[in-house]
C-alpha cells in the first residue's frame, strides 16, 4: 500500500520549481519532505495533491494512477492534505467543519437532500457519528464542539483541520508544515496525533521545518533543494548526509520560499 | 432513527419558524378582507421565492450573481408564452416557468464556475443585461416593453378558479413554504455545508473530495429555478406586464433583499423581500430618492455588517441577552 | 464602401471612449487589484454634469466638462476613503458587492438630483463638422480624440516620469516595500480611484453631445469598458485603448448591417465570450483570475 510519485515537475516559465521528483511512501510510516526555503516542498505538496498541474509526472496511490485526477478526484479517492495555515470554513461550528469531512460518506444528492426523506437522516446520523469519532481521535473535547471554529486557539484549529482529514477516513495524507505556530508543547501533540494516524495504517507525508519532530517522528526523509531530490534514507542517514548538510548551512543564496 | 444532535438546535429552530411562516400564511389568507394587504404580501412572497434562491447561491455557494431578476423574467415569459400562445395547463406552465430558467441557469453555471467573484459579477451582469436586452426586442414572444404580455388569463389550474387576490395569496403562500421547506432542509444537510466549505475556500472544500463545480452548478441550477417560480408567479399575479419590470434594477434589488436580511439564511431573505416591497408603499416621497436610499443602505450593510442587516441585529440583541442574564 | 467607412469612423470615436472607460478600469485594478464596478456610474455622470450645467446653468460646454472632471474626481476619492478603505479588511466578494453598491449610490444621487430626464448638448465649440470625402466627421469627435490623446500622453508622463506615478507602481506592486519607502498605499488608493473618476468623467463629457446624458447609461459605458479593459488585457493601457477601439468598431458595424436594437448586447456578448473563454485579453500581459 503505497503512494507513489514518478518523476513530478513544474515549470513556471523558466524556473523548475519541482523538477523530476520520484518518492514512495509506505502505509504506516511516516514519509517526511525537508529542505531550505525555496526548495519547492510546498509546490511539491500541490502538486501531489492536484491543486496544482504537473507539467510531467504521474502520482499512484495503492496502484490506482491519479495523474489527470483534479483535487476533487484524488481526494475522492482518498488523498488528502493539510494546509500551513489550518484552512477552517468560516461561520461554521467546529463540529459542522469536521462533518465535512465526512461528506463522502452519503451519497444523496441535491434533490433527496431537499426533500429530506430517510435516507437522508440516516446518512446525516452517520456523518455526525464519523465527525464525533474523529473528534475524540484528535482529542478535542465535547464541550467546544459547537464554538465557531475560528474562535479557537491555534494548536486545536490545527487538530480540528486534522480531524476532518481523520472523519474522512483519508487513505494518505500529506501534511505541510503542521507544527507551524504552535508552541513546543502543541508540537509534541501534533506529534502524537500523526503517530497515531500512522498506526492506524494511514500514509503520512511530512513537510516539516522543526528538525526534532522531522527525526523523531519519520522513518523514511527525502531532502529537496532548488526543486530536485538531493538526498533520501532514515533518519540517521540524512543527518550525516554531507550534502544535506550543506544545503541548510551552504554560503549559497536560496531564494525564499 | 434520530435527528442528528448538532443540526437539531437550528434544524428545530428552521422548522417552528416553518411552522409560525405557515400559520401566518394561514391566519392573512381567513382575512375576509384586505385586498391591498393580500396584495401586498403576495409580491412580497414571489420575490422572497426568488430572493430565497439568490440567497442560496450568494450565501452558500458563494456566487455573486446579477442575473437573478432576469431568470425572474424568463420564468414569467416562459408562463406567458405556455398560457397565451399555447393554451398549455397553467400548472405545467408554472412547472416550465422553473424548468427552463433552471436549463438555462445549469448551461451558464459550468463556464462560469471558473470565475472569480468580480469576474463572475461582470459575467452574471452582462448575461442579465443582455437577457433584458432579448425581452425587449423580441417583441413577437414577449411583447417587448409596449405593449408587453396583456391580460393573461387568471390563474386556473386544471380549470380550478384561482385566480382571485384571495386564493392567489393561499397559493404563493404555498409555494413559499413548499420553497422554505426544501431551503431549510438542504442547509442542513452535507450539501448545504459543502456550499458553505466552497463559499469558505474552494481548494481545501475540493481537497476534502468535494465536487466543487458540481455542487456550484446545481444551486446556480437551483436558484434560477426558483426565480423562474417567482416569475412565473408573477405573470399569473399581475397578468399585465412588460420587459421594463425585469431590468437590471430588479436583480439588484433582489440582491439588496439578501443583503438586508442575511446572506446565509432564507429566512433573512425573505424578512429583506418584506422590507423591500413594502416600505416604498409607506414611504410615498421615496420614489425620486428610493435607488440612493437602497444604494446607501446596501453600501452601509455591506460595510459594516457583511452578513446582512437581519443577522448583524439578530447577534446584537442575543449579546443583548446573554449580558443580561 | 462609404457607409463601412463611416461606419468605421464613428465606431472608432465610440471605441475611443470606451478606451478611455478601459483606462480607468485599469488604473484602479493596478493600484488596489479592485474592480470598480462604480467606474461606468464615473462616466456616465461626468456626461450627465456637464450636460445639466450646459443646459440648465448656461455655462459654456467645455467649462462645464471640467467642472464635471473636478467633481466626479472628488466623488471617486470620497468613494475610496470613505467607503473602500473602511471595508479594506472584508472579504472579497463583500468588496466586489461594495463597489456593485456604490454604483447605485452613483445612480440614484444622479436620479435624485438631476432626475430622469435625458440631456442634450451641442458640440463642443472650437471643432468644425468635417467632410471628407463622403464621409461625415462630426466635430466633436475631434475633441474626442484630443482627450484622449491628452489623456493617454499625461497618464505616461504621471505613471512613468513623476515621484507620485512611480508611487502608485510601487504600491500596487509591492504594498509592504513600498510602506517601507514612505509611501502610503491607502493615499495611492485614493489616487488612482481620483484619476479614475477623472478619465471616466472626461470621457463621459466629451462623448455627451453624441451620446446624450441619462442617468441610466453608467452601466452600459462599465460593461463596455470593462470589456475593452478585458480585451487588451487587464491592467494594460496600451491594450486597453486598442479594446475600446475594437469594440466601438464591431458595436456600429453590428448596428449599421445586422440590427440597431441589438446593438449593445453585441459588446456585452463579447465580454460574456471573453470572460469565458479568453479572460487572459488579446495582449497576454496581465494574469488571468481564476479561482
Amino acid at each position: 500500500m503505497t503512494l507513489q510519485i514518478d518523476a513530478l515537475s513544474k515549470r513556471y516559465g523558466g524556473l523548475a520549481a519541482v523538477d523530476d521528483v520520484t518518492l514512495t511512501a509506505r502505509a504506516g510510516e511516516v514519509t517526511a519532505v525537508i529542505g531550505p526555503n525555496g526548495a519547492g516542498k510546498t509546490t511539491l505538496i500541490n502538486l501531489i495533491s492536484g491543486v496544482v498541474a504537473a507539467d510531467d509526472g504521474t502520482v499512484q496511490l495503492h496502484g490506482r494512477d491519479l495523474s489527470s485526477c483534479n483535487a476533487t478526484h484524488r481526494a475522492m479517492a482518498g488523498l488528502t492534505r493539510s494546509f500551513q495555515s489550518p484552512q477552517l470554513f468560516e461561520g461554521m461550528t467546529v463540529l459542522q467543519t469536521v462533518m465535512v469531512g465526512a461528506h463522502n460518506r452519503a451519497r444523496s444528492g441535491f434533490i433527496a437532500s431537499m426533500l429530506r426523506g430517510p435516507a437522508v437522516i440516516r446518512e446525516e446520523a452517520a456523518i455526525e457519528t464519523a465527525a464525533l469519532q474523529a473528534l475524540e481521535t484528535v482529542g478535542v473535547p465535547a464541550s467546544i464542539h459547537q464554538r465557531p471554529a475560528h474562535d479557537l486557539a491555534y494548536g486545536l484549529q490545527r487538530r480540528v483541520e486534522i480531524a476532518r482529514t481523520v472523519a474522512m477516513d483519508a487513505k494518505a495524507i500529506l501534511f505541510d508544515e503542521p507544527a507551524a505556530g504552535l508552541n513546543d508543547q502543541e508540537v509534541d501533540e501534533i506529534a502524537d496525533l500523526i503517530q497515531r494516524l500512522q498506526r492506524r495504517g494511514t500514509i503520512i507525508v511530512l513537510v516539516e521545518h522543526r528538525m526534532e519532530m522531522v527525526m523523531r517522528l519519520s522513518q523514511h526523509i527525502v531532502v529537496m533543494n532548488f526543486g530536485t531530490k538531493i538526498a533520501e534514507g532514515t533518519p540517521d542517514e540524512i543527518q550525516r548526509n554531507p550534502a544535506v548538510i550543506a544545503a541548510y548551512l551552504g554560503t549559497e543564496e536560496t531564494s525564499d520560499a | 432513527m434520530s435527528a442528528p444532535a448538532s443540526g437539531v438546535s437550528s434544524y428545530r429552530r428552521d422548522m417552528i419558524g416553518i411552522v409560525v411562516l405557515a400559520a401566518f400564511v394561514f391566519c392573512i389568507g381567513s382575512l375576509a378582507s384586505g385586498s391591498y394587504l393580500k396584495t401586498m404580501l403576495i409580491f412580497s412572497m414571489i420575490y422572497g421565492i426568488a430572493a430565497i434562491g439568490l440567497c442560496l447561491v450568494f450565501g452558500y455557494g458563494g456566487q455573486i450573481s446579477l442575473c437573478q431578476g432576469a431568470m425572474f423574467g424568463l420564468g414569467a415569459y416562459t408562463c406567458a408564452a405556455l398560457v397565451q400562445r399555447w393554451r398549455v395547463d397553467h400548472l405545467l406552465a408554472l412547472g416550465a416557468s422553473i424548468a427552463l430558467p433552471a436549463l438555462v441557469g445549469w448551461l451558464v453555471a459550468r463556464p462560469l464556475g471558473r470565475l472569480s467573484s468580480h469576474y463572475l459579477a461582470m459575467a452574471t451582469l452582462a448575461l442579465g443585461l443582455i437577457l433584458s436586452i432579448l425581452f425587449a426586442q423580441v417583441r413577437t414572444i414577449t411583447g417587448g416593453a409596449d405593449p408587453g404580455v396583456i391580460d393573461l388569463a387568471s390563474f386556473a389550474p386544471f380549470g380550478m378558479p384561482l385566480g382571485t387576490t384571495s386564493s392567489m395569496h393561499w397559493v404563493c403562500g404555498v409555494c413559499l413554504v413548499v420553497v422554505m421547506v426544501l431551503a431549510v432542509n438542504l442547509i442542513n444537510t452535507r450539501i448545504g455545508r459543502a456550499l458553505r466549505a466552497i463559499r469558505s475556500g474552494e481548494v481545501p472544500a475540493a481537497c476534502l473530495g468535494i465536487d466543487t463545480s458540481k455542487y456550484k452548478v446545481d444551486v446556480f441550477a437551483a436558484a434560477s429555478g426558483l426565480a423562474g417560480l417567482g416569475g412565473g408567479l408573477y405573470a399569473f399575479a399581475t397578468r399585465t406586464f412588460n420587459s421594463s419590470a425585469f431590468e437590471i434594477g430588479f436583480s439588484i434589488d433582489l440582491l439588496t433583499m439578501v443583503l438586508i436580511g442575511s446572506v446565509r439564511s432564507p429566512w433573512g431573505a425573505m424578512a429583506g423581500a418584506l422590507v423591500i416591497t413594502v416600505l416604498p408603499a409607506f414611504l410615498e416621497h421615496l420614489d425620486r430618492f428610493r435607488l440612493l436610499s437602497f444604494g446607501l443602505l446596501m453600501t452601509g450593510v455591506m460595510v459594516f455588517m457583511p452578513d446582512g442587516l437581519t443577522s448583524a441585529a439578530y447577534a446584537g440583541a442575543r449579546r443583548l441577552v446573554k449580558r443580561a442574564q | 464602401m462609404n457607409q463601412f467607412l463611416q461606419i468605421l469612423v464613428s465606431g472608432l470615436v465610440l471605441g475611443a471612449v470606451y478606451g478611455m472607460t478601459a483606462l480607468g478600469f485599469g488604473i484602479v485594478y493596478n493600484a488596489t487589484r479592485v474592480i470598480n464596478f462604480a467606474h461606468g456610474e464615473f462616466v456616465m455622470m461626468g456626461g450627465l454634469i456637464t450636460a445639466v450645467l450646459a443646459t440648465n446653468f448656461h455655462h459654456e460646454s467645455w467649462l462645464a466638462a471640467c467642472e464635471a472632471v473636478v467633481v466626479v474626481a472628488t466623488l471617486g476619492a470620497i468613494l475610496d476613503r470613505v467607503i473602500i478603505q473602511n471595508a479594506r479588511r472584508r472579504e472579497h466578494l463583500t468588496l466586489v458587492m461594495i463597489t456593485i453598491s456604490a454604483a447605485s449610490i452613483f445612480r440614484g444621487l444622479m436620479e435624485a438630483v438631476v432626475g430622469r430626464d435625458v440631456y442634450f448638448t451641442a458640440t463642443f465649440p472650437g471643432a468644425t463638422d468635417l467632410h471628407v470625402g463622403e464621409i461625415y466627421i462630426s466635430g466633436q469627435a475631434i475633441w474626442v480624440v484630443l482627450t484622449l490623446a491628452v489623456i493617454s500622453t499625461s497618464l505616461y508622463v504621471l505613471l512613468h516620469h513623476t515621484r507620485l506615478g512611480k508611487g502608485m507602481r510601487a504600491a500596487a506592486s509591492n504594498e509592504r516595500a513600498a510602506r517601507l519607502y514612505g509611501i502610503d498605499p491607502g493615499w495611492m488608493s485614493t489616487v488612482s480611484y481620483a484619476i479614475a473618476g477623472g478619465i471616466g468623467a472626461a470621457a463621459g463629457a466629451v462623448i455627451v453631445p453624441l451620446a446624450s446624458g441619462y442617468y441610466q447609461t453608467g452601466l452600459y459605458f462599465g460593461l463596455k469598458g470593462f470589456a475593452a479593459a478585458i480585451l487588451g488585457g487587464l491592467g494594460n493601457p496600451f491594450g486597453a485603448i486598442v479594446g475600446g477601439m475594437m469594440i466601438g468598431v464591431l458595436e456600429n458595424l453590428a448596428s449599421g448591417y445586422v440590427s440597431s436594437g441589438y446593438k449593445d448586447s453585441i459588446a456585452l456578448g463579447l465580454l460574456l465570450v471573453l470572460l469565458l473563454f479568453r479572460p487572459s485579453g488579446l495582449f497576454n500581459l496581465a494574469e488571468a483570475k481564476r479561482v
